[in-house]
């Protein structure tokens, strides 16, 4: 055949497979958060407040510094979590093991009052964090127990101890902590925030993107019998996994626990309420990581899911009304999460239902065919 | 179809078998009241007569029975002997010292094992004969559904009682080891309820007896109710606020009605409503459990802030109603006797368990894992009225907030339905005492610790550490068979 048409190269940027491939990633991984900050900015300007707005003040700055914080935080709750609960490890005990670390380190460092003592709170509260969560996993890995009994039962224990602790510190229900002038504005400083926020989004971006240990975790996610029979040891991954998430929820809580100079000590498994709420981000951050990988995706989330909740609704309406709409909101995500692919073979079943029966009257003759 | 009836029916006379056969196939004007009650009241009487006189024949037979069983064994114990007299006759000639004891040896295992047979045999054919009086009761039970078109509960109850009481065989159970390891949190319960009596007696603590029972109830009903979920390998987390909630139904009703009734109706409706709707996002949207319950927490301490912010963050209980920890106690018999009938003599228990043991099988054998889960949590979810309406009613006359004694329910009952020996992941270890047992033990063990403090040592502060530490022995002890040599794992959300 002779060649007529010559090809036609189209040296253009966004119309290369990759550019493209590249953009659509960009736009769904920005949209819902991009989207989450509009509704956020809309409801606060409704109500006649500033999104960055708090209280009476006006300094935009610090608030953005404030939200700044309220996102690590968030952020650190978040992958704490999600370290043990994507691999089927729902750990009650995560709130319990952060009160007690900073507990320890409180006997040790003498107070959170200056730029020193707090860094050494935080060095000592991480490791004591680690050493709890590596006890926790040793429970478990020796017991052979469900995930589930073992941290309502390490909860209740380390509670207990943190409880004896306190009551020997002085106070039962809340330890002060010796305060200096930066202490609660400490986490919300730009030279401790940022470099922070860095540090934890490198270190989990590595050790979840770039080796052995985040590929076993990817892998055990689905399932553990397989993995376990083609080689991957999950003991020591459940190891790991129980001490990244002492050390992050150790941070968690210094952070915490210098923002109000106190350490609150919960009984009977209220500890565990303080994890949990981050449900949200953990689920959307699990669907926006299929666009960029786990980090940013659970980044992305955080911010999204903060701004709206902590500014767009709590500026608008009431605390109530936005503990509804969270639950609510989870629920809807995780609808969409367990059920999207039924629900589309569900539409696809009832179309090809439509389509045979609409052929059937055709060939009857009680309906024309338009084509 | 007539030879086939005849041939099952093998203790009503055949005379009346017709009848009832003749009676099924009439048409459904022919079938009149009076005649249904008439030949009811004969297939009863004809039963009440052969039962009495299979009663009598049994009394006869056992007697004879034993005879011939005491017989036997003596008949053993002489053959042993004479065996033994050969041996030791022949000890000099045919064998050696040696090989003598080893024949001595070998005849008394024998004798032994023949024995065990006797007993075996023995047993059976008493078993086999107590039994006869349950296929009797089968019989009519059969004839009576045929001419009624219904078997009333009782019967059902009446089947069961001679079943137990053909089958049960004291020396046997109490010779199992299975019988004294069902034992051990029901001992433990009698100790720590010693223990906290001796504590007290010794220290003089001032805590008050009805309010430990009564939170012992409140545990202990919500606990009774959750069996059915937990018995499914199923959990709720949301039960603490949820029976808040009902409590807090409750009270409004009654406030606004005065009518104790309907207050009780409302918190229940309300109950069975959560739990329901708890099924129905777990079974037939997929949604993981325990996160799922875990957000339902959420909603509904939100939904319950808000009815408290009406009314000014306290909830004031009008006087009037029942108080009375007797009055609580009924409730608590009562509804466990309905839960303990339901989960361990009907369909309902049965298949809980078969999903409980392996999900996936109970699914491919036809068992509606949808239906079962409605079932569970709607059931949970009346305990849940109940305690919210006993809740209530523990506090006419005053005021309550958002945190009260309810609001730890949720977890306590995990506390109490191990503490009681169950597991948590359920199956056929399934019991709905262990939940009532667990609650009363979990409630009398916080309240022991607090009993022994003094003001120089506190040892109330230790309680939580200890009960943690016990929650995972008996969890360990409770799933000791269960367990796998891979790490256990719940399975992921994503």
């Amino acid at each position: 055949m002779k060649y007529t048409n010559p090809i036609k190269f189209n040296n253009s940027i966004l119309s290369n497979p990759k550019t493209k491939r590249f953009g659509t990633k960009v736009f769904w991984s920005l949209f819902c958060p991009v989207l989450m900050i509009v509704i956020a900015c809309i409801m606060s300007n409704a109500n006649g407040v500033g999104l960055f707005i708090i209280g009476d003040s006006f300094d935009n700055f610090s608030n953005i510094m404030i939200m700044g914080r309220t996102v690590l935080l968030t952020l650190i709750a978040a992958l704490a979590l999600n370290t043990n609960l994507n691999s089927g490890r729902m750990d009650f005990s995560l709130g319990a093991t952060g009160i007690l670390a900073c507990l320890f380190a409180s006997l040790i460092v003498p107070g959170v009052d200056t730029v020193e003592h707090i860094f050494y709170f935080l060095l000592l509260s991480i490791l004591f964090g680690m050493v709890l969560g590596f006890i926790h996993s040793l429970v478990l890995i020796s017991t052979k127990l469900p995930p589930i009994v073992i941290s309502l039962g390490m909860c209740l224990v380390y509670e207990g101890i943190a409880k004896v602790v306190a009551t020997a510190n002085g106070s039962a229900g809340t330890v002060n902590l010796k305060m200096g002038p930066y202490t609660t504005s400490f986490f919300q400083e730009p030279i401790i925030l940022i470099p922070l926020l860095l540090i934890v989004c490198v270190v989990m971006a590595s050790a979840l993107c770039y080796t052995r240990y985040g590929y076993n975790k990817l892998a055990l996610v689905y399932n553990q019998k397989i993995c376990v029979d083609t080689g991957i040891n999950e003991i020591t991954h459940c190891i790991v996994s129980f001490i990244i998430a002492g050390a992050l929820i150790a941070i968690y809580q210094v952070m915490s626990s210098c923002g109000t100079a106190s350490i609150t000590i919960n009984v009977n498994l209220a500890s565990s309420g303080t994890v949990f709420k981050n449900f949200l981000p953990i689920f959307i951050g699990g669907i926006l990581a299929r666009y960029s990988n786990q980090i940013v995706g659970l980044l992305l989330a955080v911010i999204g899911t903060t701004l709206l909740y902590t500014y767009g609704f709590d500026n608008a309406i009431t605390a109530t009304a936005s503990s509804l709409i969270n639950g609510f909101s989870v629920f809807a995500v995780l609808v969409y999460m367990v059920d999207k692919y039924r629900f589309i073979n569900w539409v696809k079943m009832r179309r090809y239902i439509w389509k045979e029966k609409r052929l059937q009257l055709i060939d009857k003759g009680e309906v024309q065919n338009e084509a | 179809m007539g030879e086939q009836v005849n041939v099952s029916f093998e203790y009503f006379e055949q005379a009346l078998v017709q009848r009832v056969i003749e009676f099924v196939d009439l048409s459904a004007a022919e079938k009149t009241k009076e005649k249904i009650n008439a030949l009811k009241e004969e297939i009863k009487s004809s039963y009440l007569k052969k039962d009495a006189e299979l009663k009598q024949y049994i009394k006869e037979q056992l007697v004879v029975l034993k005879k011939a069983h005491h017989a036997n064994l003596a008949e053993l114990d002489k053959n042993l002997e004479h065996d033994l007299e050969e041996a030791n006759r022949k000890k000099g000639k045919d064998f050696d010292s040696n090989e003598y004891h080893n024949v001595k040896f070998g005849l008394e295992t024998a004798c032994k094992r023949a024995k065990i047979k006797e007993k075996n045999r023995y047993n059976e054919e008493i078993r086999e004969l107590k039994l006869k009086r349950v296929f009797l009761h089968e019989e009519y039970t059969k004839l009576v559904f045929n001419v009624t078109g219904v078997v009333s509960p009782m019967e059902s109850v009446r089947n069961k009682c001679l079943e137990t009481k053909a089958v049960f065989n004291l020396k046997a159970t109490l010779t199992k080891k299975e019988f004294y390891v069902n034992l051990v949190p029901f001992c433990m319960l009698c100790i720590i309820i010693a223990a906290y009596f001796i504590g007290k007696s010794i220290t003089g603590y001032a805590g008050d007896l009805g309010d430990v029972i009564n939170n012992s109830i409140f545990v202990a009903v919500v606990a009774t109710g959750a069996v059915f979920i937990y018995s499914q390998g199923g959990f709720d987390m949301s039960l603490g606020n949820a029976s808040l909630m009902c409590a807090t139904v409750a009270a409004l009703t009654y406030n606004s009605t005065g009518n104790l009734a309907l207050s009780l109706l409302f918190a229940v409706i309300i109950g069975a409503g959560l739990g329901i709707l708890n099924a129905i996002l777990a079974t037939m949207l997929n949604l993981p459990v325990m996160v799922m319950t875990l957000t339902m927490m959420n909603i509904i301490a939100a939904v319950h802030e808000a009815i408290l912010d009406e009314h000014g963050g306290l909830i004031t209980v009008s006087k009037g109603m029942i108080s009375n920890a007797w009055f609580f106690a009924v409730f608590l018999v009562v509804f466990f006797i309905i839960c303990w009938f339901i989960f361990d003599y009907t369909k309902v228990g049965r298949r809980n368990k078969f999903i409980g043991s392996n999900k996936v099988a109970a699914k491919f054998n036809g068992i509606n894992l949808m239906r079962a889960g409605i079932i569970s949590f709607a059931i949970s979810g009346v305990g849940l009225g109940i305690c919210g309406f006993l809740f209530a009613s523990s506090m006419s006359g005053s005021m309550y907030g958002a945190s009260t004694v309810l609001g730890q329910v949720g977890l306590n009952v995990v506390i109490a339905i191990v503490f009681g020996g169950m597991t948590t992941s359920g199956g056929p270890k399934s019991k709905v005492s262990c939940a009532v047992i667990g609650a009363f033990f979990s409630v009398f063990l916080d309240e022991f610790f607090a009993a022994i403090s003094t003001p120089t040592f506190q040892v109330g502060d230790y309680s939580y550490m200890v009960k943690g530490a016990i929650f995972i022995i008996i969890s360990l002890a409770n799933m000791w068979d269960t367990r796998t040599k891979m790490l256990a794992s719940g399975g992921s959300i994503q």
